[in-house]
């Protein structure tokens, strides 16, 4: 199982390696409210802390970057430190050293990159591995921070067409199979140098990806929803994958070694004529869809540098949609403006082979709403402002949002409305800055926080009550070997003990990596009665949200509880052979 | 020398400047459309109007004249809204079919060779036309192609190493927006340095170059640790290595022709931080916008999307460039949230914006303080000239307001008309013309303000303020202007272009109405349409017109002296025949 799959890279440098999860640039806002754990991103160290504001502050970090290969300094090095609301970039000198200064106390990753090599978090060990988050007091100096960047790895080619001729313009990306919301889909796995485009002669030079095996993907790039239709008979180009076909799963894998160039990918794109989908598109009154646009886009596929193309309905409702490749999508159909509450929308599972799909019949639906409440849990009026509140509704899968995700705002009497819902929805919210989480959310008296709320159509939920508390929990501890020295090398999985509740939004399912002196927090666990936690080596962090990896720890983890408000501190102890 | 050469993109560049495309994060390229490969033609066109004619023809290279197999042909006729496209087979040859009549202008590309218009002979002009009768089929449409010229080089930092993702850029003059301006040339004139710091610049047209190659922001970012004045990243460079583009060594480039030693080093520059914060119009925090720096150079020289960086707004306000060169930019703020998904693209909607001139020096520059303001409302209608109303099917209209003056780029926002036949825009600003986008048949005759003619007169939109009796007045009798042009024999001449504007200097402003240009099709002839009725034009024919070169009003004063007089009367449809002058 995966938890012996290990690939060590540089055991014997002792120093880390893998692609890098980046963080965010500076400056960008987080990722969603901070409550909603339905991301399979690994969990952020730094993430914002209860009670913690955003601020500067004193502490200072300094270190040096080198080359995992040679030891020799990196400079001009871009190093980040993400921590809780602030951040701070600089790049290395000659020498290869950074610092960054003017850093609020708190929990901050720290990441690496230049061109050329794999970026790559401070303490990271293997590709989609967090790092080791570095915990800072006000006005503390931490230095001699090294952070070893592996050398990239290239893949180099060309592309060419079914008579033989190189052809420009291709997108070619490396990807690799990753788990995103509990669904194990193809993403381009190789940073910002791991897609390019080839160039007159068909070449292609794909470079700073971590070692390890790649499906190579060439598409041809075109371009503006104004392109006209080819007529039938003409072929269209097809995404292809090394070394030659349109199945993703047929595809070889090129194996990457760490630093070194893999040459001669080189395979032909196939073309061939693809599949037409047409049809009218009514509205639940009867009334043909005009100017609505209509767009499919894949379901099981990969997550590849192909969007979604659309084109919008005729007056008279009818639409067709050419070069359709093999494959299973969605299609939808929605209006091309914002629409209000009333504003209708189509999305039906279409499965295309190789002949023309006519004469479809698409009944778009008005969304549901969503309407509800924001309260406390003891009843008092919130004390934190009704702008704080991050409320979102997300879907259950996330990539696979039908509509963009409407985030509820909250008005001046702590009601909010949503509408637009065409599938299920989790209630997330968060109270940002301010120590307060998420504690339920209930709808008829029933417990639905952990279950998605589904709309039919033009249905409005109403009476949706959002319960925050503060009465955060809090678990920490650290992580010792047999010698009784901390470790920094593993990474923490809490989870609960009931398998029912392993799915990939779950609020009782984290991970987290101890910083440098071996401690470890996780802050905000709702209060549960039976949970696990283990520390683990040499794991990604996709992962640790996968039941079958989880089945096989739980006999072997600690079992412990958290009440509501409980501050708990849990000793591990990482013993040899786990 | 006539020399085949490539045009349409230029037309590209004249449309982007008023849409707010110069701010789009500068990612990959090409407009050259899909090199070679059978365009996947977006899943989702419907075919556009039938018809029963049809080109045929081969694509060649220029110099060989072997066939260009897969190379990509596109025939475009905005009049008969049709736009197909197709790809030659093993022989080079083409055909589409199924058009409808018009006239037609015919495209093909192919990675490695110049993308080409039909007709085309020299880099920066357009094609001839092809006029295209009902159930007609034009045979023998050949396009010689000239193989690209290449660019390639590696870029390095001051030690020599190697510079990763430098965007770099290989520039030509062209005409943009009235006036010469360095624009990323045509073909894939664009790329990214990988891990070796190596480019590959491709599909150019033969020319003069200017290279120039940019760390972008967060590339860079200011070192906490040096002294004061160190340097800490790289500023704009141009080839062999200068800050500025009058010191840039141009790169003469011939027909298929490589230069593949233009190798140079990134000048060190202090990068500073720039940071402040937005507040909206009511004092609040304007939480979840977006901040652009854009060179206040790219407005003078139109090199579209070179901007210094983008960031977001954070929820208290605030924004910080990490690590900008000093110079002098302007700073946009956009709403975000919502359609802002693109950030610096999207619609403007509701949001509120700002804009304004900095400075950036030697030193941090902190507490920058920007107010957004609402854009301002038009509401209006769409009538017609006759009070008759549109028809069932010509009820898509669109109405857009773009920016009139070209060294302030804007985002046009487009509107449609509602079935009442009212529109409303939002979010405007600075100055801007009305235009519509009206249904076959139909052009706009006029714009209204107040009862006040609008039309050819910037209207300026100030923050917060809704207007609401703008009308847009459309007509189906438009002027039509057509004639052959003819050598001293009297034999029809393919290789020039007609020219007709207004005598009055005054009307040489910005996307005037009053100046058109056109190339005659493949029997000489020259059509113009919707040229406003008016008692003082100049009509000339030149050869070796550029694309954009119209617009120049130095460019009009020197051809005036050969030009004769011409007036159209509204609806008028004359007749007139164009001597090349000697």
């Amino acid at each position: 199982m995966r938890l012996r799959l290990v690939v060590v890279f540089l055991a014997s440098l002792g120093l880390g390696t893998g692609s890098a999860v980046q963080p965010p640039p500076p400056g960008m806002p987080s990722p969603g409210p901070p409550g909603s754990q339905g991301q399979a991103t690994p969990p952020r160290a730094g993430a914002p802390g209860p009670g913690e504001a955003p601020a500067t502050g004193t502490a200072i970090l300094r270190g040096i970057v080198v080359a995992a290969d040679t030891g020799e300094p990196v400079r001009r090095a871009i190093v980040r430190a993400l921590g809780p609301g602030t951040s701070g970039v600089t790049s290395t000198d000659a020498e290869g050293r950074f610092e960054i200064r003017d850093l609020a106390a708190g929990r901050y990753s720290l990441s690496a990159s230049k061109g050329g090599y794999v970026s790559i978090q401070h303490g990271q060990r293997r590709p989609g591995q967090s790092g080791t988050p570095i915990d800072l007091r006000d006005g503390e100096l931490m230095e001699k921070i090294q952070i070893a960047l592996p050398p990239g790895s290239v893949i180099t080619g060309r592309i060419f067409d079914d008579f033989g001729d190189p052809v420009s313009g291709v997108t070619v990306s490396a990807m690799q199979y990753r788990s995103v919301s509990g669904v194990r889909r193809l993403v381009m796995a190789g940073g910002e140098g791991g897609t390019a485009r080839t160039d007159d002669q068909g070449g292609f030079r794909v470079y700073g990806l971590a070692p390890g095996d790649y499906i190579v993907s060439a598409s041809s790039q075109n371009m503006s929803m104004m392109m006209p239709a080819t007529r039938d008979d003409t072929p269209g180009a097809v995404s292809t994958y090394y070394p030659g076909t349109v199945n993703p799963g047929e595809a070889a894998h090129v194996r990457v070694q760490l630093g070194q160039e893999t040459a001669g990918i080189s395979f032909a794109m196939v073309i061939a004529r693809m599949a037409r989908v047409s049809g009218r598109a009514v509205s639940s009154s009867g009334e043909p869809v005009r100017g609505a646009m209509v767009m499919v886009t894949s379901t099981h596929g990969p997550l590849g540098p192909m969007g979604a193309r659309g084109r919008p309905t005729d007056p008279d409702g009818t639409f067709t949609l050419t070069n359709v490749a093999p494959g299973d999508y969605m299609l939808r159909v929605r209006p091309m403006a914002p629409g209000g509450p009333g504003a209708e929308a189509a999305f039906v599972p279409v499965s295309v082979g190789a002949g023309d799909i006519e004469d479809l019949l698409i009944t778009t639906r008005t969304g549901g709403t969503a309407r509800g409440r924001i309260v406390t849990d003891t009843g008092a009026a919130p004390p934190f402002e009704t702008s704080a509140v991050q409320l979102g509704l997300n879907p259950l899968q996330m990539g696979t949002m039908l509509m963009s995700n409407p985030v509820a705002r909250v008005e001046d009497d702590w009601t909010f409305e949503v509408t637009g819902l065409f599938e299920p929805r989790v209630v997330r919210g968060g109270v940002r800055d301010q120590a307060w989480t998420l504690k339920a959310v209930r709808l008829d008296g029933r417990d639905v926080t952990d279950a998605a709320i589904d709309f039919g159509p033009g249905q409005t939920v109403d009476d949706i009550e959002v319960v925050f508390t503060d009465k955060l929990t809090s678990l920490e501890g650290t992580v010792t070997d047999d010698r009784g020295e901390p470790v920094v090398d593993a990474t923490l999985i809490v989870f609960p003990g009931d398998s029912e509740l392993w799915t990939p939004m779950s609020r009782y399912l984290r991970t987290s990596r101890p910083d440098q002196s071996g401690r470890y927090q996780f802050r905000s666990l709702p209060p549960h009665r039976d949970y696990r936690i283990v520390a683990v080596r040499e794991v990604a962090d996709d992962e640790t949200r996968d039941p079958e990896f989880l089945a096989t720890v739980r006999d072997q983890a600690l079992r412990f509880s958290l009440a509501e408000g409980e501050r708990k501190v849990q000793e591990l102890r990482l013993t040899g052979g786990q | 020398m006539i020399w085949i050469g490539q045009s349409s993109d230029v037309r590209i560049y004249l449309l982007t400047l008023g849409v707010l495309c110069l701010l789009a994060p500068a990612t990959a390229q090409p407009r050259a459309g899909g090199q070679g490969l059978p365009p996947r033609a977006g899943q989702g066109e419907a075919p556009a109007a039938e018809g029963t004619s049809a080109i045929r023809g081969q694509i060649v290279a220029a110099d060989t004249g072997s066939p260009i197999r897969r190379a990509q042909v596109r025939a475009a006729s905005p009049d008969a809204r049709a736009s197909r496209v197709t790809i030659t087979d093993a022989e080079g040859r083409f055909e589409i079919a199924s058009l409808p009549a018009g006239r037609y202008t015919v495209t093909a590309s192919k990675g490695g060779f110049v993308t080409l218009q039909y007709g085309q002979r020299r880099p920066g002009e357009s094609g001839n036309q092809l006029d295209l009768g009902e159930d007609e089929v034009l045979d023998k449409v050949v396009l010689p192609l000239p193989r690209g010229s290449v660019i390639a080089g590696r870029i390095v930092d001051e030690y020599g190493d190697p510079v990763t993702n430098a965007d770099v850029m290989a520039l030509q003059y062209r005409y943009l927006a009235g006036a010469r301006r360095l624009v990323p040339g045509t073909g894939s004139s664009r790329g990214r340095t990988d891990d070796q710091g190596s480019f590959r610049l491709f599909g150019l047209t033969p020319g003069e170059y200017t290279v120039s190659a940019t760390l972008r922001e967060g590339q860079g970012a200011a070192n906490a640790n040096l002294e004061a004045d160190e340097p800490s990243g790289y500023a704009p460079t141009y080839y062999p290595g200068v800050p500025n583009i009058s010191e840039a060594q141009h790169l003469t480039l011939g027909v298929g022709q490589e230069q593949t030693n233009i190798s140079f080093g990134l000048l060190l520059t202090r990068l500073v931080r720039v940071s402040g914060r937005v507040v909206d119009s009511r004092g609040m925090p304007a939480a979840r916008g977006a901040v652009m720096l854009l060179p206040a150079d790219t407005l003078r020289t139109g090199m579209g999307g070179m901007n210094a960086g983008g960031t977001a707004v954070r929820g208290d306000g605030t924004f910080q460039f990490p690590g900008i060169a000093p110079g002098n930019y302007l700073l946009f703020v956009r709403p975000g949230g919502g359609g802002g998904r693109g950030g610096f693209g999207g619609a403007l909607g509701d949001g509120e914006f700002a804009r304004l001139p900095i400075t950036v020096g030697m030193d941090d520059l902190r507490d920058v303080f920007v107010a957004t303001a609402p854009g301002a409302v038009a509401q209006g209608t769409v009538t017609t000239d006759t009070g008759q109303p549109l028809p069932a099917q010509g009820r898509q209209v669109g109405i857009t307001a773009v920016g009139a003056d070209p060294s302030s780029p804007v985002g046009s926002t487009p509107a449609r008309m509602a079935d009442d036949g009212t529109f409303e825009l939002r979010g405007l600003s600075e100055r801007r013309l009305i235009r519509v986008n009206a249904p076959a048949g139909w052009y706009l005759k006029s714009v209204l303000l107040d009862g006040a003619d609008v039309t050819d007169t910037p209207i300026d939109f100030m923050p917060g303020t809704t207007s609401s009796s703008l009308r847009v007045v459309l007509t189906e009798t438009t002027t039509e202007l057509s004639g052959t042009v003819i050598d001293g024999r009297g034999e029809p001449v393919l290789d020039a272009a007609v020219v007709v504007f207004a005598a009055d200097e005054a009307a040489w402003t910005y996307q005037s109405r009053f100046i058109q240009a056109a190339r005659p099709d493949q029997d000489g002839r020259y059509r113009m349409r919707n040229l406003p009725p008016h008692t003082d034009y100049r009509i000339v024919a030149v050869q070796g017109l550029e694309d954009g070169q119209a617009g120049d009003p130095d460019f009009l004063r020197s051809i005036a002296r050969d030009a004769e007089r011409l007036t159209l009367a509204e609806g008028e449809v004359k007749s007139v025949d164009v001597r090349v002058p000697e």
